[in-house]
């Protein structure tokens, strides 16, 4: 549906040239919804508005349903491409009515060119796509009435009512309170997968990232970092920088030691001289640095007591630890202990005892941790 | 359809990388070549005239004798140096007087503070020739209202005089008046600065320990200087263009300042001459040119001091004491000089019958006759037409064309936004009478000539949308920044050309804007002078000109009967305007403020 070819955007700034996508290639699939994830600044929107025809590109193709929409040499302006859009402020013309902002693109998009004759169409086609948000009862209210999860909901009605090929979504949730976010996201989701649209989300929030999407592409700094499924993403990051992206990490570096104990195992040696256990690196040869990788919620505590000597061996890490700082957050506890090879924070049940000397042992699973 | 393909081989790269940015663009295209006909097309003829021996339709030969004549002999220097003196010093009375009304209206417990401001709003409603006029009346030397009876108490002194004391008909009295009408602007201008200061930055102050002397010493006034040297200098440029001060009150004590001695030039002397004109009028270009660059350094620097608080937050007010009712008598004050004792030496003059010499004591009979014939006198219907639809033309042709411009500049790419923004700006550069006769050489000339408005409302219309197209296009900017760019690139994703989007999306939400744009340009065009003085003729008369050739005929109370009806209908628009503003808060006059010189 998408095929988006090396694309590179530079931007002249104070005669500095800066490479906001520098050289990004992927495809979204037919009914496909993909994401761009990343941090504010990392080129993702940039991407999304080269793709919607609201930037010319700098060099690379951009094809949108097998059409070349943009090249070096080709640029078709937005409002000739088969795509609608979602804009983070909502955009609702604040000047018109509710079903006038959702019937707005039918004097347009050349698919209901027919229906350009006919008001009563046009009403009706808009109200369908009214229904699709439950929002039929405000067709006729003035936009500026409306609170922010309603506007969103216009937005997104207003870019169905064309039943367009590419859905383009530049952080539509962000603007909105925490509650409504969730269900938007549900919303969303159900919608766009019902009607079999190809979706190209574009946010910073990795929740919204993992829990909508068939793919998701980390992006930072111009450049795709990681391109996978949310599960590839989160539990298999190819690096750091990704992990962090997706969530919070806990990081111990060190140097790969000799003996593997299982055909599927390394054993790394940290700094503190402990032997953790991780999958195998590969093309790493002795003595060389390999970063060790694992999620504070996959981090389990054992009192001291029970000693360091675990039943199965081969499947865990543990190693010793001392509590610096505990928050409760409600859903859980985000406790911060201190170990030889640094800071390591896991993310506990609210009801976990913590000894009051704080000394405890952390366990990890060898599958829960990555290793590069 | 909206495909381009860079294949123009005939086209160097250089070219083909140039215009790159414009392609695809035609709203910046046709701004740049709107703003060229209407700034440039007419500033190159100014030039060009000045260069030639001849005059409009038979320029003749390239010389610099022009030039050799007028900096020859000393008049283009006296009026060179009356010109910077009255705006020097007219600059600083203003900026005081309006320093100290902006202060007292914002920062003090000085009573009745919204009367204030109106009283301070109000002489917008006063053309200036209205203004001028009725300070001749009553500075006149010999029979002068205000002289008659200074100079019978004088006389209780043993002071006998046969004259003034005081004399409008000279430098001092160009002075006075210039000064005057230029409080509004200025205080106008403090206000916002005022506004927008963020109180919290005095708060820290006095948190760290110093006292509220020391507060305004050390961080209000540091911070606001930039505003006030911006407001100062803006004033300033207003000043040096001020015309109607100098050819009422200075050109009969043979008093000239750059603009009358323009005027004088072309219009007046025998034979006139519209190359010298034009010297003169390139000299006074530059002048005002070369400080429109420093006025546009000063704002970038106080735009960047400025410290925008979106708070609603009002620091609090300094008590004024035994002194508050002393301070509103002072704005009570300049109320009644700047428009109730003009206005009621107006309504006193048009009641008046015809011929009667303006003189205190005259035993003459009051009566409306005036009012009753004006309005059986045809050419009254004329003039009023004239003025409608030169108002009416004017205000909607300079806002389409700022809203095309201000839309190209702040929306537009690439290289052509910069050229806009300065091309825009330039004609705050120029003066009234110098539009006008640039027009001349424009439509007289060769190949402009062969469009035949010389002489027509047409022409007049084109001189104002010149001069009011910088204020329109500040505006205008302000307002389309405000409409989020979202708004529009929904527009464009939802299948809309970028003309649609302008039309059923960008013009409606800058209706409100585009609204106070049309009614503040067609309120100056109404009161217009300068322009219309030089371009209009019997076809084309407009009611400011109008006023001033009636008067100079001696028909006094017919001129003041035009003149009271002026002021009545320009009232409520200031009052509207006065509404906006304090609604808004910064109302009209964020940025670089307008003219309410005309």
């Amino acid at each position: 549906m998408l095929k988006v070819d090396n694309l590179r955007k530079s931007f002249l700034s104070d005669k500095s040239v800066v490479h906001a996508v520098d050289g990004v290639s992927f495809e979204v699939g037919a009914g496909e919804f993909f994401t761009l994830l990343g941090p504010s600044g990392c080129g993702k929107s940039t991407t999304l508005r080269c793709i919607a025809g609201l930037e010319n590109i700098t060099s690379g193709r951009l094809l949108i349903d097998g059409e070349l929409v943009a090249s070096d040499k080709i640029f078709i302006e937005a409002n000739h491409r088969p795509i609608a859009m979602v804009f983070q402020s909502y955009a609702i013309w604040p000047h018109m009515t509710v079903l006038e902002n959702v019937t707005f693109p039918l004097s347009y998009r050349s698919a209901e060119a027919s229906s350009r004759a006919s008001r009563i169409t046009r009403r009706e086609l808009g109200m369908e796509a009214l229904k699709m948000v439950q929002l039929d009862h405000l067709a006729d209210r003035d936009a500026p009435y409306l609170s922010g999860g309603q506007q969103q909901r216009v937005a997104l009605a207003r870019a169905l009512v064309v039943h367009p090929k590419l859905l383009l979504l530049d952080e539509p949730l962000s603007n909105l309170d925490a509650k409504l976010r969730e269900d938007m996201r549900y919303e969303i989701k159900e919608l766009t997968s019902r009607l079999g649209i190809s979706t190209m989300y574009v946010t910073h929030d990795q929740a919204e990232a993992l829990s909508m999407s068939d793919r998701i592409a980390v992006m930072s700094r111009g450049k795709i970092l990681q391109l996978g499924t949310p599960r590839e993403i989160y539990l298999e990051p190819q690096s750091s920088s990704v992990a962090r992206i997706v969530g919070n990490i806990n990081v111990f570096r060190g140097k790969k030691a000799g003996g593997s104990t299982s055909p599927m195992q390394n054993e790394i040696r940290l700094a503190s001289g402990t032997i953790f256990r991780c999958p195998v690196v590969e093309g790493r040869s002795l003595n060389e640095d390999v970063e060790i990788m694992f999620r504070p919620e996959l981090v389990r505590v054992r009192s001291r007591s029970a000693g360091l000597v675990s039943d199965e061996p081969d499947k865990v890490n543990t190693f010793n630890a001392q509590v610096k700082r505990v928050d409760f957050t409600g859903d859980h506890l985000k406790v911060h202990f201190e170990t030889p090879d640094g800071e390591v924070i896991a993310k506990l049940p609210p009801d976990q005892v913590l000894p009051p000397n704080g000394e405890v042992s952390l366990v990890v699973r060898v599958e829960n941790c990555t290793a590069h | 359809m909206a495909q381009t393909l860079e294949s123009d081989r005939a086209f160097p790269a250089s070219i083909v990388r140039w215009l790159k940015p414009l392609r695809n663009n035609w709203a910046v295209i046709s701004a740049v070549l709107i703003l060229v006909l209407l700034v440039v097309v007419p500033l190159a003829l100014l030039i060009v005239t000045s260069l030639r021996v001849g005059s409009p339709g038979n320029l003749g030969d390239w010389t610099l004798e022009k030039y050799r004549i007028a900096f020859s002999t000393s008049l283009v220097f006296e009026a060179f140096t009356n010109t910077i003196g009255v705006a020097a010093i007219g600059t600083i009375i203003s900026l005081v007087l309006a320093g100290t009304f902006a202060w007292l209206v914002e920062r003090t417990d000085m009573p009745f503070r919204n009367a204030a401001f109106t009283i301070l709003l109000l002489p917008i409603a006063m053309p200036s020739i209205l203004f001028v006029l009725s300070w001749t009346v009553l500075l006149q030397p010999r029979t002068g209202l205000i002289n008659v009876p200074l100079r019978e108490i004088l006389e209780w002194f043993g002071l006998s005089m046969r004259e003034g004391p005081f004399n409008i008909y000279t430098l001092g009295g160009v002075i006075f008046l210039d000064s005057l009408r230029g409080v509004t602007t200025i205080f106008l201008m403090l206000i916002a600065a005022f506004r927008l200061f963020d109180a919290n930055l005095e708060e820290a102050a006095k948190v760290c320990g110093a006292g509220t002397f020391e507060t305004i010493r050390r961080v209000t006034i540091p911070l606001l200087t930039p505003a006030i040297l911006a407001a100062a200098m803006y004033s300033f440029i207003s000043s040096l263009d001020q015309f109607e001060a100098a050819l009422v009150a200075g050109l009969p004590g043979q008093i000239f300042l750059l603009p009358t001695l323009i005027y004088f030039t072309v219009q007046m002397r025998q034979p006139v001459d519209y190359g010298l004109g034009a010297v003169y009028s390139v000299f006074f270009m530059l002048l005002m040119i070369l400080l429109l660059v420093g006025y546009r350094r000063i704002v970038s620097k106080s735009e960047r001091f400025v410290t925008v608080s979106g708070k609603a937050f009002r620091p609090t007010r300094i008590s004024l004491g035994r002194w508050r009712y002393a301070a509103f008598a002072f704005v009570a004050l300049f109320g009644f000089v700047t428009i109730i004792l003009p206005a009621l030496v107006l309504g006193w003059l048009s009641l008046l019958p015809p011929n009667t010499p303006p003189i205190l004591g005259t035993n003459a009979r009051l009566s409306f006759d005036v009012y009753l014939t004006m309005f059986s006198n045809p050419r009254i219907a004329t003039i009023a037409g004239n003025t409608i639809i030169m108002l009416a033309a004017t205000a909607t042709i300079t806002m389409a064309i700022a809203f095309l411009v201000s839309w190209a500049i702040v929306r537009g790419r690439g290289r052509g936004r910069g050229i806009l923004d300065g091309l825009s700006f330039l004609p705050y550069a120029f003066p009234g009478v110098t539009v006008a006769i640039a027009l001349i050489f424009v439509f007289l000339n060769p190949p402009g000539n062969f469009i035949p408005i010389y002489g027509t409302l047409s022409i007049l219309v084109v001189g104002l949308t010149v001069i009011y197209i910088a204020f329109a296009t500040r505006l205008m900017n302000g307002a389309i920044a405000q409409v989020g760019r979202e708004l529009e690139e929904a527009g464009r994703t939802s299948g809309a050309t970028q003309f649609a989007v302008m039309r059923r999306i960008t013009l409606p939400l800058l209706m409100p804007a585009f609204l106070a744009g049309w009614i503040w340009v067609g309120s100056h065009a109404m009161r217009s002078f300068s322009i219309p003085l030089v371009l209009s003729s019997q076809r084309n008369q407009v009611i400011a000109p109008e006023i001033w050739r009636v008067w100079q005929r001696g028909y006094l109370s017919e001129a003041a009967a035009y003149g009271v009806i002026l002021m009545l209908i320009l009232l409520p628009i200031t009052m509207w305007m006065r509404h906006l503003m304090l609604n808004t808060g910064r109302g009209m006059n964020g940025g670089g403020g307008p003219r309410t010189e005309s």
